[in-house]
């Protein structure tokens, strides 16, 4: 792998008089990890995938998150899941991750970049979708965890009966290790001093 | 003289009150309390008139307040293998204090305000003093950080190749989600998707980070320096009832990420993984799903940097491999998806996704309610009232429940409730005692004062005789 990596290293060289710092070969890495995924045929699950896939890489990608996900045996009779918030949150965020490091490579048929400046504006492009994907994902879960509160309150009331229980486990444990060292330690004064406090000294 | 004065008041004034109440102390009380009322008149105008005089008291100020704690620190020392007080200095110190009312008139008050405290303190406080400075000094315990904390610390340090510093930001932010207030602004900021308003939240977060971080670090500072309890590994929990949920969820979610960390090769999981994520709650699952988004983030923007290092051909360090962490990656989307299915699978056909406007009319105070409102408007607080009861209805939906916190919960659980506020607010007092306490030892330690020029003393015993 590291020489795969070394190879296009030196093959960017010839073509660009600088090198590119941020994540040239990261999608070269991430284009041969996923290579190694078993290939599927293309019309299985075109139906499924919610947004159009303009990368093969992607599709790839989103097949085998499928197929791990169903761990079934029969992937034909799969039937597709409803779109729903949550699922175009994930979808998306999953799209952006790829985009974040294929968008920065380069390959043969597309020309390099001209400017330095064009791949900095564009890392930084992924970057911010990739970032606000993360946050739709995040918000789509806390309103969902939120509304689950609300709407099962039972289930709810036993999670923080159980969590309530250790906590207050824990306070009483840290009571009496603090009772039982303070009398330890006065006992030993005690047997070390048995006349303390018991005559004056003036 | 006025760094004399400040260690000698605090010691004096909390402990006069003990020898009140004790009956055999009363002699004691007798003999000293005709003493610091007659010469406190004199002592007024001497220092005023002459330069020599002030220099004169600071010293003796300085001597008295050693003398007698030292011989009474050394006799509590004496367990715990310090060396004590040499005879020979016995006599020193006690002829002084026979010798100085009838010589000096002006050296009874210093001599006096010391000593009463001393002798008229109650036992009880002499093993608990001595005894807590000996625990102090031989056991310092640093405060142990929860273990979540320390690994996205860890990752966040590395630095990042982003020309945009938010992302390494992003991850911490987003922790502060687990709370009902800022799951409130996600809600609301859900629906209105605007970039400016989220960068503004995520700056407000990581403010509320830094703050809870210090919160609990100030708390594990306390409980540890006091308790030193043995189930130290166990992370604070005296926080909010909502952060106890998440502290659990927490341990759990640790638990399955590590799991999750073991090199996997890419054979598909087992129907096994798929029962630990069933086990969950719908809740303890969304709350997994963002800490798996923050794990995400953090562990692209440490591949990035890895990736760098690839490309500028620099020796990575060990357990730095790309393709493991890509791999990770991977497996945080693969698993959030996985948490998407359960989730949906779970739904009544009848499930309705709760909007924002829905979130502002369940959260309203009673002057909004008293506004007129139209008939659509008292139609869909019907039916937000038949679908979440416990926040919205006005009186209880079961026969007992409590209102506690703005939604209605058993009784049952409102007493865990109650004891917990009333152990926290026990294990409070006793730090704040306690740390105060070792204040006190800090600052009447005779190891803290100046040595005393003993010849002055003899001089004063000779200036006596002659």
């Amino acid at each position: 792998m590291f020489e795969e990596l070394d190879a296009e290293d030196g093959g960017e060289e010839q073509e660009m008089p600088m090198n590119v710092p941020e994540f040239g070969g990261g999608g070269e890495d991430i284009d041969d990890i996923l290579g190694d995924a078993p290939d599927l045929p293309d019309d299985e699950y075109s139906n499924s995938v919610p947004q159009g896939a303009a990368d093969g890489s992607i599709e790839n990608d989103e097949r085998r998150m499928r197929n791990d996900g169903a761990g079934s045996t029969n992937e034909d009779d799969e039937e597709p899941i409803e779109p729903t918030y949550l699922g175009d949150a994930i979808d998306s965020l999953m799209m952006h991750w790829c985009q974040l490091l294929t968008n920065v490579s380069v390959k043969a048929p597309v020309p390099p970049p001209s400017t330095l400046n064009h791949v900095k504006e564009v890392a930084e492009v992924c970057s911010k979708h990739f970032r606000d994907a993360s946050v739709d994902v995040n918000n789509e879960f806390t309103r969902l965890g939120v509304q689950w509160e609300m709407e099962q309150p039972y289930s709810q009331y036993a999670i923080e009966e159980e969590n309530l229980d250790e906590a207050i486990e824990r306070q009483e444990t840290i009571i009496a290790a603090a009772r039982e060292m303070l009398n330890s330690r006065i006992q030993i004064y005690n047997e070390a001093h048995p006349n303390a406090g018991k005559h004056f000294t003036t | 003289m006025n760094p004399n004065q400040p260690p000698n008041y605090p010691p004096g004034n909390p402990n006069q009150p003990p020898p009140f109440p004790p009956t055999p102390y009363y002699p004691m009380y007798q003999a000293g309390m005709p003493m610091p009322y007659i010469p406190q008149s004199p002592q007024y105008p001497q220092p005023g008139p002459p330069g020599g005089p002030p220099p004169f008291m600071g010293i003796q100020i300085k001597q008295e307040p050693m003398w007698s704690q030292e011989n009474r620190y050394g006799m509590q020392a004496g367990p715990s293998g310090m060396p004590g007080m040499p005879p020979s200095s016995h006599p020193y110190g006690y002829p002084p204090m026979h010798g100085m009312p009838p010589g000096m008139p002006q050296g009874m008050p210093p001599m006096m305000d010391p000593n009463m405290p001393d002798f008229s303190s109650p036992p009880m406080h002499h093993p608990t003093t001595s005894l807590l400075a000996q625990h102090l000094s031989s056991a310092p315990l640093p405060p142990a950080p929860p273990q979540q904390q320390s690994h996205l610390s860890q990752l966040l340090q590395q630095p990042t190749t982003y020309s945009t510093a938010t992302n390494p930001h992003a991850a911490p932010t987003q922790t502060i989600a687990r709370r009902p207030d800022n799951e409130a602004r996600n809600a609301q900021l859900q629906e209105q998707e605007l970039a400016a308003r989220q960068q503004q939240q995520q700056e407000y977060m990581l403010q509320q980070h830094q703050q809870q971080q210090q919160n609990r670090a100030g708390q594990l500072q306390a409980e540890q320096a006091f308790a030193n309890p043995p189930t130290v590994s166990i992370p604070p929990q005296t926080g909010h009832p909502p952060q106890q949920t998440s502290a659990s969820s927490q341990q759990r979610a640790q638990e399955t990420m590590a799991q999750q960390t073991e090199p996997q090769s890419h054979i598909r999981e087992s129907p096994q993984k798929e029962t630990n994520l069933e086990k969950y709650s719908t809740g303890e699952l969304c709350l997994y799903g963002r800490e798996l988004v923050n794990d995400l983030n953090v562990k692209t923007s440490y591949l990035s940097t890895i990736l760098k290092k690839v490309m500028e051909r620099k020796p990575l360090n060990q357990g730095e491999n790309p393709n493991d962490l890509a791999d990770q990656c991977k497996n945080a989307l693969q698993r959030m998806s996985d948490i998407r299915q359960i989730i949906e699978k779970r739904r009544e056909p009848t499930w309705k996704r709760m909007t924002g406007e829905d979130y502002i009319e369940l959260m309203l105070d009673d002057s909004e309610l008293k506004k007129p409102m139209d008939e659509e408007r008292q139609k869909r607080r019907a039916e937000l009232e038949q679908r979440f009861a416990i926040v919205i209805s006005k009186t209880p939906p079961v026969e007992g429940h409590i209102w506690y916190q703005g939604k209605w919960i058993s009784e049952e659980l409102h007493k865990k409730y109650m004891q917990f506020e009333a152990n926290k607010e026990i294990v409070k007092n006793l730090a704040a005692e306690l740390k105060a306490l070792a204040w006190k030892i800090d600052v009447t330690s005779p190891g803290h004062l100046k040595k005393v020029d003993q010849t002055k003393i003899s001089k004063k015993k000779t200036d006596d005789q002659v």
